[in-house]
């Protein structure tokens, strides 16, 4: 339980790739259009998978991270994910210096750990290899951002699973908030691997169809990837977090509590945060994997917190990012909050009789939005939602 | 605010409880390395029987090595304060990973590259997240409240102390439990191998656990610190002094925990450390506890806290430039 809120915590600027687009205006636009970023897994074979698909960010990735500095042309997808997402954030808010990064993440380097392994195993340019899996380290990408920019603000990792981008941003604020820090870069980046996507696929947690959140006929998710950024300072602004709950739930490693315990405690810890009543939130951002147990869960959470509230899952558009969608997500919620929209939730047929929510199926509807609450939960039974206001 | 300390618990490459392995540090007795087949360096691996109490938990039948070596730290920082059920309900987890569940990480990814992308087992998957151990300590413990994993090296460790001041200055509740854990495979083994970075130092597994409570007293850790990313040795020196000399003079050390590898970052870490606290005394602990990224810096500060309740110290520094690129210090008093 958090004590009292002593500093407002403002979001300065923000910054996002994902499959939706380069950046907060073609992100925010895409979303609004419920267009989906999902297509075939085009970065390593997926023969013998039951899903090939995948939201992946389009070619144009290399080239934005180039214009920026010419040396992220040998730099990991993840790491060039980082720095286009970060220098839109810094170039949002001219001047910011953060004291402390928070970053979430789940795979950091994964694909450089793939290449020793694969190095190692045939005995070819495993030298080489060697050389470059000292970035495998989930600090890197950030640091080498980081450096570009001139900033040698200590990073912390935080990687609870899929909860990660909202920890960060929740941690972030939390250091404000306290008076430990003044400016906090704050955000989370993962990049499709081969490691990850096949071990989605064996838990056949992926769905070889449409993913589609909260539906009757869901059957899984589709994995995503893209970096959000954000620069939190103290005092008011219209952009707000204001709230910010997380919880453990020890069910099982990969399976929510049924109930929807864990979520619930998140998400009435992050209204007591931010001394917000369930019926002031305008619009749940949901986790909705498109999981069968996952939308049940936290469908049974957003039915006993705010029943009534519009809610939709976003990841039927851009698959999830895992370590990086809570704080993805919080962009989305951010272009809501600016553009006043209700961002819809895609794919989306028949509603599951068990949860009958509010969804905001299939096309994005004006709204007065004020309170935006964030969903992101993840394995070991991780759960933290965050609150974005418009003051 | 202080942090002290009222439980530890490690499981190291020289013993599990206090005595044994704080006798084998001032018998200087190092710990044995051994050469596991596959590997291509030796390493100071854990004896299994230091975790055999452990090993028969049902929720931790499928688990990697260092799941179970993190809930048998985090059960010794515990035992010897009783908490009630809504006690640990609401007592906050802070998580270090440093390499994270290697070992099943590396044998997913084998069968993959051997047998093909839909070979995976579903078994060892959910293991390798880096917030497995976090999870199963929590389960094994009662607590509900948050557990956050933070993954990193020695500094990271380090400045993990620093958000576990922050922690509790913000909340409540007075306690926190923090755990960090590593274990070895042939993979990470090979890999710090051939960085060149464990010179003087061999690759270990293993965990430390501090139970924390808050406090107006100026005994347990005194000095925290957020620490800084650095690009080079040079950039680490000057930033490690910079902490250094940020240090309150009523908490200059009198002695340094240092794995005292031989590796150019160590050196210019101890070089650092000479230039601000000239007349220090450096205490190794490498050969006992050998490099294990946030486990051993988390066996080092407890290894100072034990020498500080003992009256062989008044106050100890343990600092570290790490291979994630941080450093960092804290001081025990």
């Amino acid at each position: 339980m958090s004590s009292s809120v002593s500093i407002p915590v403002s979001i300065a600027s923000a910054g996002c790739v994902s499959p939706l687009g380069l950046g907060m205006e073609e992100t925010s636009s895409s979303l609004h259009a419920g267009t989906s970023g999902i297509g075939p897994v085009r970065l390593f074979p997926v023969d013998g998978c039951q899903c090939s698909t995948a939201g992946q960010i389009d070619g144009r990735l290399g080239e934005a991270a180039v214009s920026i500095t010419s040396r992220s042309r040998r730099w990991t997808r993840a790491a060039q994910m980082v720095l286009v997402a970060m220098e839109e954030a810094l170039r949002g808010c001219p001047g910011f210096r953060p004291d402390v990064v928070v970053i979430g993440t789940t795979s950091g380097g994964m694909s450089l750990g793939e290449e020793f392994f694969r190095a190692l195993s045939s005995g070819q340019r495993s030298d080489h290899a060697a050389r470059r899996v000292r970035n495998y380290v989930p600090h890197q990408p950030v640091i080498q951002a980081l450096e570009t920019f001139g900033c040698d603000a200590p990073v912390r990792i935080i990687s609870n699973a899929c909860a990660s981008g909202s920890n960060a941003l929740g941690i972030g604020r939390q250091l404000i908030r306290d008076g430990m820090a003044t400016h906090v870069l704050a955000g989370g980046y993962d990049a499709i691997a081969e490691l990850v996507f096949a071990g989605f696929d064996c838990l056949k947690a992926s769905t070889p169809e449409l993913c589609r959140p909260f539906d009757a006929q869901r059957s899984g998710l589709a994995l995503g990837e893209g970096a959000a950024m954000f620069c939190l300072q103290p005092g008011p602004s219209e952009l707000q977090i204001t709230g910010y709950g997380s919880a453990i739930d020890t069910h099982h490693l990969t399976q929510p509590h049924p109930s929807g315990r864990g979520p619930e405690q998140a998400m009435v810890a992050a209204l007591r945060d931010a001394q917000l009543s369930s019926d002031s939130i305008d619009y749940v951002n949901a986790h909705g994997t498109g999981t069968p147990l996952n939308d049940s869960s936290e469908g049974r959470a957003i039915l006993n917190v705010c029943p009534s509230a519009p809610t939709s899952s976003t990841k039927g558009m851009t698959g999830h990012a895992l370590g990086a969608a809570g704080a993805i997500e919080a962009a989305f919620s951010v272009a809501a909050l600016k553009s006043q929209f209700l961002p819809p939730n895609i794919n989306f047929r028949q509603g599951d009789p068990d949860l009958p929510l509010n969804i905001v199926a299939n096309t994005s509807r004006s709204a007065r939005l004020r309170h935006v609450l964030s969903n992101s939960f993840g394995f070991g039974g991780s759960n933290a939602s965050i609150i974005l206001s418009l003051t | 605010m202080s942090l002290r300390i009222i439980g530890t618990g490690w499981i190291t490459p020289v013993g599990r409880t206090p005595a044994e392995a704080i006798s084998r540090v001032k018998d200087h007795l190092p710990a044995t390395p051994d050469q596991p087949e596959g590997y291509e360096t030796p390493v100071l691996p854990i004896d299994p029987a230091f975790i055999q109490d452990v090993s028969g938990i049902p929720r931790l039948r499928r688990s990697s090595v260092i799941s179970h070596f993190a809930v048998a730290a985090a059960r010794d920082a515990m035992a010897g304060i009783s908490l009630s059920e809504d006690e640990l309900a609401n007592l906050p987890l802070l998580f270090l990973a440093g390499d994270g569940s290697v070992v099943y990480t590396r044998r997913f990814y084998q069968d993959i590259v051997t047998r093909g992308a839909g070979s995976g087992s579903p078994l060892l998957f959910p293991e390798t997240v880096y917030n497995a151990p976090a999870s199963h300590v929590a389960a094994s413990l009662g607590l509900r409240d948050e557990a956050l994993t933070f993954v990193g090296d020695g500094a990271a460790a380090l400045a993990a102390l620093d958000s576990a001041r922050a922690l509790l200055l913000a909340r409540k509740e007075k306690r926190c439990l923090m755990v960090a854990a590593q274990e070895l495979d042939r993979i990470n083994a090979s890999a710090y191998l051939r960085w060149g970075l464990t010179r003087g130092l061999l690759p270990a597994e293993g965990a430390g656990a501090l139970l924390l409570e808050s406090s107006s007293t100026e005994k347990g850790i005194v000095f925290t610190h957020g620490g800084y990313s650095f690009g080079s040795n040079s950039d680490a020196a000057s930033k490690l002094v910079r902490i250094l000399q940020s240090i309150p003079s009523e908490y200059a050390p009198d002695a340094c925990i240092s794995s005292m590898a031989t590796s150019n970052v160590a050196l210019m870490e101890r070089k650092a450390i000479r230039e601000v606290f000239p007349k220090i005394t450096f205490l190794s602990s490498g050969p006992f506890f050998g490099e294990s990224l946030a486990a051993s810096a988390m066996q080092q500060v407890i290894l100072a806290h034990h020498l500080v309740a003992s009256g062989d110290y008044r106050r100890v520094l343990v600092a570290s430039a790490g291979y994630h690129g941080q450093v960092c210090a804290t001081v025990l008093a």
